[in-house]
């Protein structure tokens, strides 16, 4: 899946998938939480949760881990002082 | 059978060649009036939320942005083809308006986390040793920490109202002062003034070096899609 992230906060390949996480919850945030609704007819089931990130607790969780990531890059100095990489999509 | 909705549409979406939607179904057009709707059949009573239906909803209403203006529909929205009707009868004047303020927008989305070092101690929002100062004055610190984080919420969420006023139309800001993500915000922006967004907003991100921003964008504008009718209508008093 494509990044719709402006700013690519990581690069490196464990990062680049914290990347592509962040960029699945953003859409989960809007995909789920936003949008036109007609009253009463929203029936979606979750018993089958590959998706353990619906709601905005997930997504505190993600940033918590984004966090964990931006923590280790500070922590390399090499890492540290490229500079930041944005998006191809945008 | 029901339809699954995608998003409503102020033309067709042209959406001939695209793989198909949920379930393997036919992506439709249906056009009534001014108005059109992209859906497609949908044999179930509730919709799984998975990854790949979460994905192709998206892909289909993201189709259909890149050609016309679209209202997405949010995940999930089964109805029946005679409430269908219904809905866009009764509704259209309210989607056509929609349709109106939204057009040639995106939205883009903020959103900032608070570290330690925003000025924030983890001592002032923690519940203190009642051993040590007794549960009145406990109580009296734990209260003085969440009114310092709220006025620091509510400070940070006029100065990014402030500083991306002049390039957004519209705003939609949630802050959560005694959560680490404080602070949610969805713009929508014309399509035209993206850079100026972008050069706004990284102007701001350099103030604050001591937050993490988290921006992302373009999007359809899911967050300015509704009309605000669903609820009154629903207990019959509309």
């Amino acid at each position: 899946m494509s990044s719709t992230f402006d700013q690519v906060i990581v690069g490196g390949d464990v990062e680049a998938l914290e990347e592509s996480e962040l960029s699945l919850l953003e859409t989960l945030d809007h995909v789920l939480n936003r949008g036109l609704v007609i009253a009463g007819e929203i029936t979606i089931s979750v018993a089958d949760v590959d998706l353990i990130f619906v709601g905005l607790n997930v997504l505190v969780s993600s940033v918590e881990t984004a966090n964990e990531v931006l923590r280790s890059r500070e922590a390399r100095p090499v890492l540290s002082t490229a500079p930041t990489e944005r998006s191809a999509d945008h | 059978m029901k339809f699954y909705l995608y998003c409503v549409t102020d033309a067709d979406p042209n959406l001939k060649d695209d793989p198909g939607g949920l379930a393997e179904q036919i992506v439709e057009v249906i056009n009534s009036k001014s108005l059109f709707v992209v859906a497609s059949k949908f044999d179930g009573e509730a919709v799984p939320v998975t990854r790949e239906n979460v994905l192709q909803h998206e892909a289909i209403v993201r189709k259909s942005f890149s050609n016309t203006t679209v209202l997405p529909f949010r995940f999930g929205s089964l109805i029946t083809e005679s409430g269908l009707e219904s809905y866009l009868k009764t509704r259209e004047h309210a989607l056509v308006e929609r349709l109106a303020q939204v057009s040639g927008c995106v939205e883009m989305s903020v959103k900032i986390i608070w570290q330690n070092s925003a000025g924030i101690e983890d001592s002032e929002v923690t519940v203190p040793d009642l051993e040590e100062v007794g549960a009145g004055t406990a109580f009296l610190m734990f209260k003085r920490g969440e009114y310092r984080l709220e006025q620091e919420a509510r400070e940070l969420e006029a100065w990014l109202a402030d500083g991306l006023k002049d390039v957004v139309r519209q705003e939609q800001i949630t802050i959560e002062p005694t959560q680490r993500l404080v602070l949610s915000a969805s713009y929508l922006v014309e399509r035209a003034r993206l850079t100026d967004y972008r050069r706004e907003l990284g102007r701001l991100q350099a103030e604050r070096t001591n937050l993490h921003f988290l921006s992302s964008g373009p999007w359809p504008p899911y967050t300015f899609a509704n009309i605000d009718l669903e609820f009154g209508t629903h207990f019959g008093v509309s």
